[in-house]
């Protein structure tokens, strides 16, 4: 603590002598504290204000002063639906079947953060955590390809270089590596975006439903949460990918993101993606059609809910205006 | 006068000593000489380990104290200061909005709409007094991410909007000069933004607010979004549960002391009981629920409609309100 050499060494000696940082104290109930290490009320007081201040004193802002950007998602179309793009606090998720386009739009924002700041990316990094398929690296190559050409305005940056991709076969590896190689990595590169596909792999195989429900959620929580810190400390995209279920519903059956309440209650951001049975025609000339999509917003604490038409073409991800349809 | 030690409120330490050392009555510890009152050494050096001024602290113990009577209450009552929701519905069931010197929760399950009423809340705490508001100004501890500068200028430009409407239309020249500091950047100049990640930097933050509210003694509203989950992760639930006492009392304090209201947003965890179907209930515990006053349960019913149903409410039933969240916030429901 920087500046407690204004405490009478009494205190600090007290505090030693029962082994107590001034933040353990600040956390102690007073009558906890006073059996610990036998200070009077006002010293007490003394000491709980004096490390309330070091900590959080600057972090009173007046929301005037906070600038909150957003992150591309390499579409504008879809970035004007999403109030910018993707926030660069909390986590944003990202659910729908198997096949919806989750992955393409996580690649494609893995290419986008590396764009400067002005064309919307964060002129850093990203860091791609795999834990059901190998990473796609074919399609990824497929993009970079076309990509360049898209965004002209991009200075020559290596965009396979930037992208930190790590394999995880199960829950406590996930767990490690977000609470301890992540936060080294992030020390030692500028990152902009963490996407973790999917974060329902690891946790729907492992643990057995009737027991295991209350570790799951425990696991869950602290990886959230660790991730939710990270994202605040170094302004990252964080985007987790979700499986569905299949709820019963009225009169179909719905799907709903996996993992329930306990992964609900994290997310800040919840986006999900559907196929729909619309084929719409290609603009190219050719007679071939293409899938329309739904990208809709579940809830959100900017955004109202909404549904945007999307298709996946061989550039990435196209979010359709009103015009287009 | 023989007045027993144990009539005293002396924390749990001092008392058991003082009843080691033999003193029972408080004439044993604090003799009135000539008028003067002269502490026993020995007791004194007892009190000494819990205050650095045994005379005043002694003093403070025997004072009676203060009482008021029933027909005060009720007139303090009357005049707390409100902050109205924009749902007209809900500030009528809550005699004018969110009470000051009162904590209220709101828990409900993501998307209910918690966040979008403690920023609305954070606007309508500004509206000038001409308007019959409160013009105070708000701190909103963020522990989830989920306070968006864009959105509360949303909020702020509608409750504008309207207010200038009103101030139009009805030709008031008090309102029409209170427009005059009553804008979208005043709104959010008057909002202050805490970042709070860990169960730390919460409770750092709501011992700091008694110094910060001694500053900007203008603040009414502090709200807490939310509460859940920055202990979420503390695994030892005892050490949860304590944190969560201590923060709450802290709460109350703030809450009497500095005529503010608390805002407290709750997450639903579910219930499992052997035999019946799990529910939602809101998280934290039974004896969280002793420690706020005020209880609402939020939930959507579809895009924009959404319902408040009442828990806790010492005077009233319970009832299921509905409401609406649009681009400028919270609404009351239109009939057609």
């Amino acid at each position: 603590m920087s500046s407690s050499c204004n405490f009478p060494a009494r205190v600090r000696d007290s505090l030693d002598k029962a082994g107590l940082s001034f933040v353990q104290a600040m956390l102690m109930s007073d009558a906890d504290l006073q059996r610990k290490a036998n200070l009077t009320k006002e010293d007490m007081e003394a000491v709980k204000m004096h490390c309330a201040e070091e900590l959080v004193a600057t972090k009173f802002l007046r929301a005037a002063e906070l600038k909150y950007r957003f992150l591309t998602t390499g579409c504008k179309v879809l970035d004007e639906e999403l109030g910018g793009g993707f926030a660069r606090r909390g986590i944003t998720e990202v659910s729908g079947e198997s096949g919806a386009g989750k992955t393409q739009l996580c690649l494609q924002a893995a290419l986008s953060v590396q764009l400067s700041q002005s064309s919307g990316g964060a002129g850093a990094g990203a860091v791609y955590i795999c834990t059901e398929d190998t990473f796609p690296s074919a399609r990824l190559q497929q993009l970079l390809h076309l990509w360049p050409s898209i965004h002209a305005k991009t200075i020559a940056v290596k965009f396979s270089d930037n992208i930190f991709i790590e394999h995880i076969p199960d829950a406590e590896s996930l767990k490690n590596c977000i609470s301890v190689r992540l936060p080294n990595l992030l020390r030692q590169r500028k990152i902009g975006l963490v996407v973790v596909d999917s974060i329902a792999g690891p946790f729907r195989a492992d643990y057995d439903l009737t027991q295991g429900a209350v570790t799951r959620a425990q696991v869950l929580k602290s990886i959230g949460q660790e991730l939710h810190m990270l994202a605040n400390i170094h302004n990252l995209t964080v985007i987790c990918v979700n499986q569905v279920t299949a709820v019963a519903g009225e009169n179909k059956s719905l799907s709903v993101p996996a993992l329930g309440l306990a992964w609900a209650n994290l997310v800040t951001t919840r986006l999900q993606l559907h196929r729909s049975d619309r084929m719409l025609a290609k603009h190219d000339g050719s007679k071939a059609h293409i899938a329309e999509r739904l990208l809709e917003v579940v809830f959100s604490p900017y955004l109202a809910t909404k549904r945007v038409p999307f298709v996946v073409t061989e550039t990435g991800v196209q979010g359709l205006s009103k015009q287009t349809i | 006068m023989f007045r027993p030690l144990c009539n005293l409120p002396l924390p749990r330490l001092l008392s058991s000593k003082l009843r080691e050392l033999g003193f029972m009555y408080c004439d044993d510890v604090c003799i009135d000489r000539n008028g003067k009152p002269i502490l026993d050494p020995i007791a004194e050096k007892v009190l000494r380990q819990w205050s650095d001024e045994p005379c005043t602290y002694w003093k403070e113990l025997l004072a009676t104290p203060a009482t008021k009577n029933a027909f005060s209450h009720l007139q303090d009552e009357c005049d707390l200061g409100r902050i109205e929701t924009f749902c007209r519905s809900l500030d009528e069931y809550m005699d004018g909005g969110v009470p000051l010197q009162r904590i209220t929760e709101f828990s409900g399950a993501p998307g209910s709409g918690k966040t979008q009423m403690c920023l609305q809340l954070c606007v309508d705490v500004q509206i000038p007094r001409a308007f019959c508001g409160l013009e105070g100004q708000a701190v909103f501890v963020d522990t989830c991410s989920g306070f968006t500068v864009s959105r509360l200028s949303e909020i702020a430009e509608a409750c504008v909007n309207h207010c200038s409407m009103l101030a139009r239309d009805g030709l008031n020249q008090n309102m029409l000069q209170a427009m005059k500091h009553f804008s979208k950047i005043s709104i959010l100049e008057n909002v202050f933004h805490v970042l709070c990640l860990t169960h730390v930097d919460l409770m750092a933050s709501i011992i700091y607010l008694k110094k910060f509210l001694s500053k900007h003694k203008q603040v009414r509203l502090i709200v807490i979004d939310s509460i859940t989950f920055p202990l979420q992760t503390i695994d030892n639930s005892l050490q949860r549960v304590s944190l969560l006492y201590d923060l709450m009392e802290n709460l109350r304090t703030i809450a009497s002391e500095f005529d503010v209201a608390v805002v407290v947003t709750n997450n639903l965890t579910t219930k499992v009981e052997t035999g019946k179907e799990s529910s939602l209930i809101p998280a934290l515990g039974e004896s969280f629920g002793h420690s706020v006053n005020y209880r609402f349960l939020l939930g959507r019913m579809s895009d924009s409609n959404f319902v408040c149903v009442s828990g806790k409410n010492l005077n009233k039933s319970s009832v299921t309100v509905p409401f609406q969240i649009t681009r400028s916030g919270i609404r009351e429901v239109q009939n057609n």
